[in-house]
């Protein structure tokens, strides 16, 4: 991945400007996004940019604060899909007989389970805080990374070199921190991107379902908050209350997906001139 | 029947040491026993003491050597007299000099003659004589300095066969002959001892010429029988290393291969085998103890004198079989490689070249048969990451070796496993033997970015950091140029003869291989057949 193509870096440059006007928002912007600093639904103007809720707090600031919320759960979701997908990925691919099968049948259940009911059954059952959150999308989202890399370490391990290398006494550890680790790393890392952006909406829909801490500040119950907003459609406030935090979803999760997609493409390119070389 | 010669725990010792070991053999009448051995191995000295000849007493001269029940080392020298020439003669290597350049063929005959025969029958004697062996009576009145080498050496042989003696020693017959010369000899030499019921005990480093004449065949080394038996199949399946080794060598027996000397001594024989330094097999005990001369295993009429038995076999593989979706590849294959030798395996694509050499290296499981690695069930796993184990080169270098890797990483991966001490060093001079640079520049290139060839070698020299006892090589030249590959094949076969490793190599390359193999197979409709000497050389030419 040493050079980004146009698309990915243009992808990448988007992503970041959404970032930065978030920050700003976030850590600049003179308004709290917990308490009210101006009037009920005020429109948007030079003092509050996006107007105000019906309690009075800064929509702008609200939105901001939405997308560290979203962000680190989505970036936590990664993390742990990145390590539970990438430990039992490998296990399962390098294991064989019953441990392979047990291994193999343990993804195809996390992969055909339907999601969202389980994921309401599970927030309600085990409350409503952002690591539970977190827990339940990650729990959704090892299976299909473990799945990939399942047959990328199956496929790598019967090449001759690492049947030589298990020949002259290399051990599990050794085999897949020399030889395989620098081709799972690429695919690994790619994959869990993509969860990023699952994650945020995941986390959203668990949100605006009423499952997620309500007092966190994620753009799912931004969104909640304002649809339940009574008659909202015969008013202009859904203009820049609904709006702007269906926007900020969409582009982020957009982006990230598709930065994440360009990636993999990349990668792959490069994989198959390595093997053509 | 009594034996013409029996020699009986005969030693010879100089003041500086053992010339000759105690040697026991015997030869029946009619009958041709060959003595071979490189020079300085105290063949001469074995004729000098037979014969006894020795000039001066300071050679200690012990054990019997029985002439028709008679000993000739206690006999005196008058009763040698009476013996030489009529009982025993000795045609000596060199024959123009042992003849007196003053006096006439004619007159040097009759001194012969006059032993036995009154002095009416000389002149129709010495004619007939010089007309068996091919000269004309008209040579009779020659001198000596008129006649060739040739001539010289069948005038030397009329007057050693011209009282019809028992027993005639011929010291390097062929030493001053060329090649046709030696083919003339061998059927005069034939035609004699059906004539006169004679016996030969020919002296001689011409294995081609031994083979020829001889019935048997005794091996000597530094002084020491080192392998006894029947002439053509101790040379067409010698079980001493030194007698392989001297076939090696022989350009005549081997016109298909390269030659190669035996090594040089890495350490000097004290009290051991004396073989020990040169041997690419000893073990601890031949540096300690001296073998005795024992009947080979598994053949009665062999004798060799090994602790270890003769050459080692290392790998047997016994009614291999394999098949491959209900297809055989291999039905009940058979295979032995000994140690220091190399096996080459032909054969069509698709035949089953791969699957054979990877089932014998342990990287795929036969589904019948066994492989014992010498003598012991394989145990691969053990064997593949030990020093001087079995290591596998295969065929696909390229895919044999992580591209990620440096070219010194993959080189040292083995060592590092495997915890050697002097994994680097090894590792580096395994490089600079198989061609490839040893310095840092190579050290540190990323494997993908080094060429076909370079890549097969460096494959090759990752198995060498093993020390490999036996190497098992799927087609380990065809990456290459013909020059490298000419190269490799001599690094291969000249690290073989240093360290003694024995190697099975696949190839679709015959003429490679009938140059480098000591014996060759064919893999066939899942058989295998060896090929022969004629068939190899066929194949070659055509």
């Amino acid at each position: 991945m040493k050079s980004f193509s146009p698309q990915a870096k243009t992808l990448l440059f988007a992503f970041l400007l959404l970032a930065l006007f978030f920050v700003y928002g976030g850590l600049f912007y003179p308004h709290s996004a917990d308490l009210p600093s101006g009037g009920s639904l005020e429109e948007p103007s030079s003092a509050h940019w996006l107007g105000t809720d019906d309690l009075g707090v800064d929509l702008y600031a609200q939105l901001s604060a939405g997308f560290f919320s979203s962000m680190a759960v989505g970036l936590a979701a990664a993390a742990f899909a990145f390590l539970l997908g990438g430990l039992a990925g490998v296990l399962a691919g390098l294991s064989s007989g019953t441990a392979d099968a047990f291994l193999s049948f343990l993804i195809q259940l996390f992969l055909s389970l339907p999601q969202l009911p389980v994921m309401v059954v599970i927030g309600a059952f085990f409350g409503q805080s952002a690591w539970n959150i977190i827990l339940i999308v990650s729990l959704f989202s090892w299976a299909p990374i473990a799945k990939v890399l399942r047959a990328r370490v199956r496929q790598i391990r019967g090449r001759p070199y690492l049947r030589l290398a298990k020949s002259y006494g290399g051990r599990a550890g050794y085999l897949v921190s020399a030889h395989m680790l620098g081709e799972l790393l690429p695919l690994l890392s790619v994959s869990a991107l993509s969860v990023v952006g699952k994650a945020i909406v995941q986390e959203a829909s668990l949100a605006y379902l009423g499952l997620s801490d309500p007092l966190s500040r994620s753009w799912g119950l931004l969104i909640q908050k304002c649809v339940s907003f009574p008659g909202i459609y015969f008013t202009p406030y859904w203009k820049w209350w609904l709006l702007p935090p269906v926007f900020a979803l969409v582009l982020t999760v957009l982006c990230l997906r598709l930065f994440s997609r360009e990636l993999e493409t990349i990668w792959r390119r490069e994989e198959s001139d390595a093997a053509g070389a | 029947m009594q034996p013409v010669l029996e020699v009986q725990n005969l030693s010879v010792e100089y003041p500086d040491g053992f010339a000759l070991h105690p040697v026991s053999f015997s030869i029946a009448a009619g009958e041709t026993l060959a003595v071979i051995g490189e020079s300085g191995s105290g063949k001469t000295t074995l004729v000098r003491a037979v014969a006894d000849l020795f000039s001066c007493r300071w050679a200690r001269v012990s054990g019997k050597a029985l002439l028709e029940g008679e000993d000739l080392v206690s006999a005196g020298e008058k009763r040698l007299r009476q013996l030489r020439m009529r009982r025993f003669s000795v045609v000596f290597q060199n024959a123009a000099s042992m003849l007196n350049p003053a006096m006439t063929l004619r007159a040097q005959l009759y001194e012969v003659l006059k032993k036995q025969f009154p002095r009416g029958e000389w002149p129709q004697r010495a004619e007939r004589l010089l007309e068996r062996i091919g000269l004309s009576a008209g040579d009779l009145d020659r001198f000596p300095r008129s006649l060739s080498g040739g001539m010289a050496q069948r005038f030397l042989i009329a007057c050693a066969v011209a009282l019809s003696p028992a027993l005639v020693i011929l010291d390097e017959p062929t030493s001053a002959l060329d090649p046709g010369a030696g083919a003339g000899l061998i059927a005069l030499l034939r035609e004699l001892q059906q004539e006169t019921g004679c016996a030969f005990l020919l002296i001689t480093h011409d294995l081609a010429f031994a083979r020829a004449l001889s019935d048997r065949m005794v091996v000597l080394y530094r002084g020491q029988v080192e392998e006894a038996g029947e002439t053509r199949a101790l040379l067409d399946a010698p079980r001493h290393p030194y007698t392989r080794g001297l076939i090696g060598a022989s350009a005549e027996l081997m016109p298909l291969r390269d030659l190669w000397g035996i090594r040089p001594a890495v350490e000097e024989a004290g009290r051991g085998c004396p073989f020990f330094g040169r041997c690419t097999q000893s073990a601890g005990l031949c540096r300690e103890e001296p073998p005795a001369l024992l009947q080979a295993p598994g053949d009665p009429g062999r004798l060799v004198c090994c602790h270890r038995g003769g050459i080692v076999t290392r790998l047997e593989g016994r009614g291999i079989g394999k098949q491959f979706g209900g297809q055989t590849v291999l039905h009940d294959v058979s295979l032995r490689v000994q140690s220091g030798e190399t096996v080459a395996l032909i054969g069509a694509s698709g035949s089953g070249k791969t699957t054979l050499a990877s089932i014998l290296a342990g990287f795929l499981s036969p589904d019948a048969g066994e492989i014992l690695f010498e003598g012991e069930p394989a145990d691969f796993a053990s064997l593949h990451r030990t020093e001087g184990g079995l290591q596998m080169v295969f065929q696909d270098s390229e895919s044999a070796l992580n591209p990620a890797f440096s070219a010194g990483q993959a080189v040292c991966e083995p060592g590092n496993l495997a915890r050697l001490s002097d994994c680097e060093a090894r590792a580096r001079a395994a490089l600079r033997e198989v061609g490839l640079p040893g310095g840092d520049d190579f050290w540190n290139r990323r494997v993908s970015h080094l060429s076909g060839g370079q890549m097969q070698r460096l494959c090759l020299a990752r198995a060498l950091t093993m020390a490999p006892r036996l190497l098992v090589a799927d087609e380990p030249t065809s990456m290459l140029d013909p020059s490298s590959r000419a190269n490799l094949l001599r690094l291969l076969k000249g690290l073989q003869n240093a360290r003694g490793f024995s190697m099975l190599m696949v190839t679709h390359d015959l003429a490679a291989a009938a140059k480098v193999a000591e014996r060759v197979f064919r893999l066939e409709a899942g058989g295998l057949a060896e090929l022969g000497r004629e068939e190899l050389l066929a194949l070659g030419l055509s």
